[in-house]
């Protein structure tokens, strides 16, 4: 009687929603990129012009990069845009009120900390350093260099042996939650009409599209998704954007990628990359004003709360070295043996630490130069491309969700122009390489 | 063959309408359309929209000046404060021309008193304010003049309306119940650590714990007020963090913890026969 009656109960009461049959924008990958993405959209268009359907696989977000991001936002890269990006990205906190904020409820908070980030140099990379700065002071960037002596002044903590310079943000960087970020994009969303699903793409359908275009070239007619029931859905769309973060090569060969001849044999070179992070406590540490400094090994930390907690990680020195992404495991020799030994030999005061806890994530890495890869495939002609940013996910979300929804919406002029990252570059086999790599 | 992989840039801009075209086989009218006759008169309108044939599409935006904004409370209240946020963005700046002019000092003292502040400069003992709409400051640029004191209580100063602080050798900044300074602006403080040296933020509603945090930026800081900011919970925690860093700070509005890291006494108060007192400096304070 009891089993019968919770039976025919949670059968009244399954709001299970089917999946739409069809709809104008579909966006694979419900993370900071695909919510940016259909935030801008619907933010933008008249009249809920277009129908936006978000499918993500993993509603609450507990594998997703954008919740284990270390949440850092910094404006020193050595590619333009890059700086450009991640300036748009900070005006967007800074004014987050007016774009996710609802009517007389105080603003979303993402606990933004301004300290700025501190890159480290040694005598040879000093003077390239200083021509940097100088093109991100010229971009706008506030950011300024500083020399060992008076980095010692005012980081009394800092162990200076073999620095010779470094370049301090001064203002707009930091670090921030981006779960709330997360959330209040995700919020906004469901207010402005897009829909969430909680589904995984497996599949599309592709047709030749009309006779007049050049060449074979292709639309994708359908997304094929399959929820968490495991039942299978067709949805009929008219634009597809990939924002499958880590797995947005998967993706990419479900659309064809890779696997034909001609431009479409270029596979999407996107692979997912496990870093971690550890968390741990010291005892008088650097203080409050600490930047998140990047050593010149590669090796970061930044102070986490108030209460003595610092958080640190870096990246593995060769291909060799990285580790495997079957799981999400994490891997503490790499912090005894690699991590801590130069933390400690640049802060002496972290030689006393103790190791509270650790995760790891997934970059997604674009294998070919670890830059973003944005814009509609040249066959492919309604897949739209927003991924590859290898690491810099959180910094530059805002900023290419902005120009995707410039490209579907025709803008006039675009705010970014990110002409330079489109999918052609791997055609031509060229490179756009980023020196600030973290 | 590669040329067709040339930059797909201006076909991407009508590409998409035209997939509509072709899919749907028509493009939807925007419903709040007016129709007069064979002419359509649109609220936004894209020039690379192809011409389907069957009605002429005419660009009046600018010249109707239409609104577009929904027509219910909420929607019109958060259009009205945008307008009042552009509106102060706009009166708050001070164009690169007339800074050039006028001199750095002279201009930020225009902001100030424009936005019903008041400001003192240095070797002058009285304030000068906006006298009902007419603003007592010279329009020409007097050399070694220098701004020292702004007080902006109550004003509706922005994050914008900051960049006067530029290039300035302000020793005194009052933003006093501002409702529009939040961390951010904060941060933007910055540009005046060197002359910066007395700060109060009292009643900016805005202002959050991290905020606050981002207030070691200004190192010749001597005096900070920290009054009524209910968003800021750990506002004495953060005190006590910046006074490690900067001894000299006097921070009012708070109750300061006592001495975290104070040294505990070897022997028990009984046996020295003696409390140890608060205002004894503990050793282990650590180094600045």
């Amino acid at each position: 009687m009891g089993k019968f009656f919770k039976e025919s109960i949670s059968k009244m009461f399954s709001l299970k929603e089917e999946i739409p049959r069809s709809t104008d924008l579909v966006i694979v990958g419900g993370g900071l990129v695909g919510s940016a993405v259909a935030f801008f959209v619907a933010h933008k268009q008249t009249n809920r012009e277009r129908e936006i359907m978000v499918i993500e696989r993993d509603p609450m977000y507990t594998t997703a990069s954008s919740s284990l991001s270390a949440g850092g936002i910094r404006h020193q890269f050595s590619v333009t845009e890059n700086v450009q990006m991640s300036m748009f990205t900070t005006k967007f906190l800074r004014n987050i009120k007016f774009f996710l904020g609802l009517i007389d409820q105080p603003p979303p908070d993402v606990q933004f900390n301004h300290q700025g980030y501190l890159f480290l140099a040694t005598p040879e990379k000093a003077e390239k350093l200083e021509e940097l700065v100088k093109m991100q002071k010229y971009l706008g960037a506030e950011v300024e260099m500083f020399s060992a002596e008076m980095l010692k002044q005012r980081f009394p903590w800092l162990n200076i042996d073999g620095i010779e310079a470094g370049s301090l943000g001064l203002n707009g960087e930091g670090w921030f939650d981006p779960h709330s970020l997360l959330a209040a994009l995700k919020q906004r969303n469901i207010g402005l009409g897009v829909r969430y699903i909680d589904a995984e793409v497996i599949g599309f359908t592709k047709k030749l599209s009309a006779p007049e275009t050049i060449g074979n070239q292709y639309v994708l007619a359908s997304v094929i998704s399959r929820d968490t029931d495991g039942d299978m859905f067709e949805t009929n769309c008219h634009q597809v954007v990939n924002c499958a973060g880590p797995w947005a090569g998967q993706i990419g060969e479900l659309a064809g990628m890779g696997t034909e001849t001609g431009a479409l044999s270029i596979p999407l070179p996107v692979v997912p990359r496990k870093r971690f992070i550890y968390a741990y406590h010291c005892h008088n540490g650097p203080g409050i004003s600490t930047p998140l400094t990047v050593d010149i090994t590669g090796t970061y930390f930044r102070r986490e709360g108030l209460g003595g907690m610092y958080i640190c990680g870096a990246s593995p020195e060769s291909e060799e070295e990285e580790p495997s992404i079957e799981n999400l495991d994490v891997d503490y020799e790499f912090f005894n043996e690699k991590i801590w030994p130069r933390l400690a030999h640049r802060i002496p005061a972290f030689e006393n630490i103790k190791l509270k806890s650790a995760w790891a994530g997934y970059y997604d890495y674009n294998v070919w130069d670890q830059n973003l890869i944005i814009g509609p495939h040249p066959v492919i002609t309604n897949f739209l491309l927003a991924n590859g940013m290898s690491g810099h996910g959180l910094q530059q979300s805002i900023c290419v969700g902005n120009a995707i929804s410039e490209m579907i919406l025709n803008a006039d002029t675009y705010t970014v122009d990110l002409s330079r990252f489109n999918f052609d570059r791997i055609i031509r086999r060229e490179k756009i390489l980023e020196d600030f790599i973290v | 063959m590669m040329s067709c992989f040339k930059s797909l840039r201006p076909a991407n801009r009508i590409w998409s309408r035209l997939f509509l075209c072709q899919t749907r086989g028509y493009v939807e009218r925007d419903p709040r359309a007016i129709k007069m006759g064979d002419l359509v008169f649109e609220p936004e309108y894209n020039r690379h929209m192809p011409d389907d044939g069957k009605t002429p599409f005419v660009n009046l935006n600018k010249m109707l000046n239409v609104v577009e904004a929904d027509f219910d409370k909420e929607s019109l209240k958060q259009f009205m404060q945008r307008k009042i946020d552009v509106n102060d963005i706009a009166e708050q700046r001070v164009d690169a021309k007339t800074k050039e002019k006028i001199g750095k000092d002279l201009a930020a003292a225009y902001v100030v008193v424009k936005s019903g502040g008041r400001i003192q400069f240095a070797g002058m003992d009285r304030w000068i304010e906006k006298k009902g709409s007419h603003i007592p400051l010279p329009n020409h640029n007097i050399p070694n003049l220098k701004l020292q004191v702004a007080d902006l209580t109550g004003s509706s100063i922005r994050y914008e309306g900051l960049a006067f602080l530029e290039g300035t050798s302000i020793k005194m900044l009052i933003l006093r119940d501002c409702q529009y300074i939040d961390d951010f602006c904060l941060s933007r403080l910055y540009k005046i650590s060197n002359t910066l040296e007395f700060l109060d933020i009292s009643g900016c509603t805005l202002v959050t714990d991290n905020g606050l945090a981002a207030l070691c930026k200004l190192r010749n800081l001597k005096g900070l007020r920290i009054n009524d900011l209910p968003n800021a919970g750990n506002k004495a925690l953060i005190a006590a963090y910046l006074l490690d860093e900067n001894p000299e700070l006097n921070v009012l509005g708070v109750d300061l913890p006592l001495d975290h890291d104070k040294e505990m006494p070897e022997t028990s108060p009984e046996e020295s026969g003696q409390y140890s007192d608060s205002s004894t400096n503990s050793s282990n304070k650590p180094p600045t």
